[in-house]
């Protein structure tokens, strides 16, 4: 049983007429770990490929792809189904979208419960209970439809869906994109305390570099579907690699007025400047 | 979507493309029917009376001793014209009248909507029947009746996608811009609305030539002795239980006919599904 | 000198006999060659503002100084007016029309207003904006996100406005795309004299960009932010 809980190693994702994700490796242990990039940096379908969801006609090779000790690779549909949502959940950007709109949340959380684990109804009722304070909200939520809820209460009910069957591994893919800005804070707080208390680890999909640079361990810099930069998280503001430091001081504040701000010049190519490897 | 870009990807559609395989056969068969049929499909010969499939007539005869292949052949003609005559009246009708509704609003969508309304509540066959009364019996006044009957959904639909329309960016620019009246509705609107409206009427001419049968099979289609295929079954009516297939024939190329354009739509339709942009 | 007065603009929505008040007596100038900015959080009627200063939402009331005219409720914006007021959406998915190409999107206001040398102009145009001159032959769904709000910005200047009205021009756009167009954005305004009015929920976006700024919520103005008060991030604190 090795330590690290995914284990990725020439990962290539195809579609017709172009490589979306184009030789990357990467570990994660018991760890947050930000996947960083822009529109088209193959972040996204990095995390479909960790839990099978890329279609035909996508298709995926590796060297090694594995989840737990799964070989992805070779998995069956019927272990596919006992390892998503359980062992490896997955918190996506839009609750709006993301959530079943003519269920109540107590049906969606419940859902999750039943397909994995076998237990009777009070204790299914009990962990549902739980899991809803975990994630910072009342019970009189439970008995709401999706319509009914803020942006912020559908992604912490999100969280909750995900976090029910204690999984090793969370992906969250832009968990916080679609949230006023004051709100992305909290949850990711949310998601580190949880992370902490359950030993989960996490691998953080964003375009948020201050917001990674706060929450997460290390960071893996993406760009048009290849790793350009590996560093730990804290480092960022000091980043070498001339794409990273790009996205790093690009954005806008009071202090730019006035000036140009620092741009992507997307002719040269930026693959070449990879920045250490662990 | 641009119109070449749908038409490219409605081809890559399996259901798209068989469908519009047949319609193209169907198309060669009426067009090149002299031709294509061995014997003449009027020409009755009544020693040679309700013969089976043999190697002289392939499909075998009628009970007037016509030959049923040229009559089948022959048949695709009444068929195809309909679908035009239908295609012709319903498209620009419906959508003239949902475009300007939808877009104007006010009285003139009252006015508008009330008088699709009523269209919309004659029953087709009934409509028919009084066509056929008013104006004797025929191919073109049955198509008529039944071209007639059919624009009003397309004027609902397209007038419900303009309301919605009128909320977009893409009007709003179009009048920032000082685009207005017919321009704006020819080149701006139209383009957003034809997409599902031909996606409808693919699947809307499966079930006309459904009932254009029904008619020809009524008596009210085709005037005797013309190869119209409902007309056929009605003749093969009488013989069903001794010579099957002078009925069932015909009835296959209605059902593959009604099939091939509800495949057409079917792709059509998956085009433009979200899903595809 | 101010280019935009409006004084207690209030504009009511009624739907199936209710009515809902989107702007309440909302008063503020925009002086010549400035950027002015509203922030506030969605829903709170900074959008609508715009649109009635665009001539899109024609049912209003209060009073309206634009360019020193006073626009009435219920006109269409005609003639010079329209010309000198154009609008940069905030979703480049949505505005620019999916059946036509760069080309006739950017020729058709030209033709329209008469203008001659319309080849020459369209390519022009996309130039400014930074944009390779074979995209004219290019449709909507060929350009990225950037791309499309570049033909955006070049055609809201065909027609050579005064003011530039931005509903989150980058909102929908990545953190790099959005640096370009900014940039791309503030150009523009010292080459051609323009003044901007600019709306966005971003607090880093308008403390950037912005020589003044007021603070909208539930359809009323509250305060208003002078260049000090930005840097201090004044309007940070209420920002959502």
């Amino acid at each position: 049983m090795s330590e690290n809980r995914i284990e990725v190693s020439g990962l290539n994702i195809d579609y017709p007429g172009a490589r979306v994700v184009d030789n990357l490796s990467f570990t994660l242990g018991n760890e947050r770990l930000a996947l960083v990039g822009e529109s088209g940096s193959g972040k996204s379908m990095t995390a479909r490929a960790l839990m099978g969801l890329v279609r035909k006609p996508g298709k995926v090779s590796a060297t090694q792809l594995n989840v737990l000790d799964n070989d992805l690779l070779t998995l069956r549909n019927r272990d596919w189904q006992s390892l998503r949502g359980n062992g490896i959940a997955m918190v996506l950007q839009d609750p709006r979208y993301a959530l079943n709109p003519v269920k109540s949340v107590a049906q969606q959380i419940d859902e999750a419960l039943r397909l994995h684990q076998k237990m009777s109804g009070a204790q299914r009722r009990e962990r549902i209970r739980e899991v809803i304070h975990a994630v910072g909200l009342q019970e009189n939520v439970l008995a709401r439809y999706p319509a009914e809820l803020s942006g912020g209460m559908g992604q912490r009910v999100m969280i909750a869906i995900a976090l029910v069957n204690n999984p090793k591994v969370l992906i969250a893919d832009e968990p916080t994109s679609a949230l006023d800005a004051r709100l992305r804070n909290q949850i990711l707080e949310l998601l580190v305390e949880q992370c902490e208390q359950r030993q989960m680890a996490m691998l953080l999909i964003s375009h948020d570099l201050p917001l990674v640079a706060q929450h997460c361990h290390r960071v893996l810099v993406m760009y048009q579907g290849q790793k350009v930069d590996e560093m730990p998280a804290n480092q960022l503001s000091q980043a070498t690699h001339s794409y990273t430091r790009t996205l790093w001081t690009c954005r806008p504040n009071a202090a730019t007025y006035g000036m140009m701000l620092p741009t992507l010049d997307r002719s040269q190519n930026l693959q070449g400047e990879s920045n250490g490897n662990r | 979507m641009p119109s070449y870009l749908f038409l490219r990807r409605t081809l890559r559609s399996p259901a798209a493309l068989c469908g519009l395989v047949i319609i193209t056969l169907l198309v060669l068969v009426a067009v090149f029917a002299p031709w294509l049929a061995p014997f003449d499909p009027n020409w009755q010969d009544a020693a040679a009376r309700l013969q089976a499939p043999n190697a002289h007539h392939w499909l075998g005869t009628d009970s007037y001793g016509r030959d049923l292949l040229s009559r089948l052949i022959y048949g695709a003609r009444p068929a195809l014209g309909l679908v035009l005559l239908v295609t012709v009246i319903t498209l620009p009708l419906g959508l003239l009248i949902g475009i300007l509704s939808g877009y104007y609003g006010g009285w003139l969508e009252r006015v508008l909507m009330r008088f699709t309304d009523v269209v919309m509540s004659m029953p087709r066959l009934i409509l028919a029947f009084a066509f056929v009364a008013m104006l004797g019996p025929g191919l073109v006044n049955g198509a008529l009746a039944l071209a007639l009957t059919t624009w009003p959904a397309y004027a609902r639909q397209s007038r419900s996608e303009i309301q919605r329309l009128r909320h977009s960016d893409y009007l709003a620019t179009a009048e920032m811009m000082g685009i207005r009246g017919p321009r704006l509705l020819a080149g701006h609107i139209l383009p957003l609305c034809l997409p599902s409206a031909i996606v409808r009427l693919a699947l809307d001419l499966a079930g006309i030539i459904l009932a254009a049968a029904g008619l020809g099979f009524l008596g009210l289609g085709a005037r005797p002795p013309m190869s119209e295929w409902g007309s056929m079954i009605a003749d093969g009516m009488q013989v069903i239980f001794d010579q099957w297939w002078i009925a069932a024939i015909p009835g296959t190329a209605i059902l593959i006919s009604s099939l091939a354009f509800n495949l057409l739509g079917d792709g059509l339709r998956d085009v433009l599904e979200p899903g595809h942009e | 000198m101010a280019i935009v007065e409006v004084s207690n603009l209030g504009v009511d929505f009624s739907a199936k006999g209710q009515v809902k008040t989107a702007v309440r007596d909302a008063s503020f100038t925009v002086n010549s060659g400035e950027t002015f900015s509203l922030i506030g959080a969605s829903g709170c009627g900074k959008s609508t503002i715009l649109r009635v200063l665009a001539g899109l939402q024609r049912e209003w009331h209060g009073s309206i100084k634009l360019l020193n005219g006073a626009i009435k409720p219920g006109t269409r914006f005609q003639g010079d007016l329209r010309r000198n007021v154009q609008m940069v959406f905030q979703d480049p998915y949505a505005s620019l029309h999916p059946n036509h190409t760069i080309y006739r999107t950017l020729a058709e206001p030209l033709t329209i207003h008469g203008e001659a040398n319309i080849a020459a102009r369209v390519e022009e145009a996309l130039l400014q904006v930074g944009l390779p001159t074979d995209a004219m032959k290019r449709y909507p769904h060929q350009l990225s996100g950037g791309q499309r709000q570049r033909v955006a910005i070049a055609r809201a200047l065909l027609l050579r406005p005064k003011i530039l009205l931005l509903d989150e021009p980058t909102s929908a756009l990545d953190m790099s795309v959005q640096a370009e167009i900014l940039n791309l954005l503030n150009r523009l305004k010292l080459q051609f004299g323009m003044t901007y009015l600019l709306v966005s929920h971003d607090a880093d976006v308008i403390a950037h960009m912005s020589d003044r700024a007021a603070y909208m919520t539930n359809g009323a103005i509250g305060h208003e932010f002078d260049r000090a008060a930005l840097v201090r991030g004044e309007h940070r604190m209420d920002a959502a």
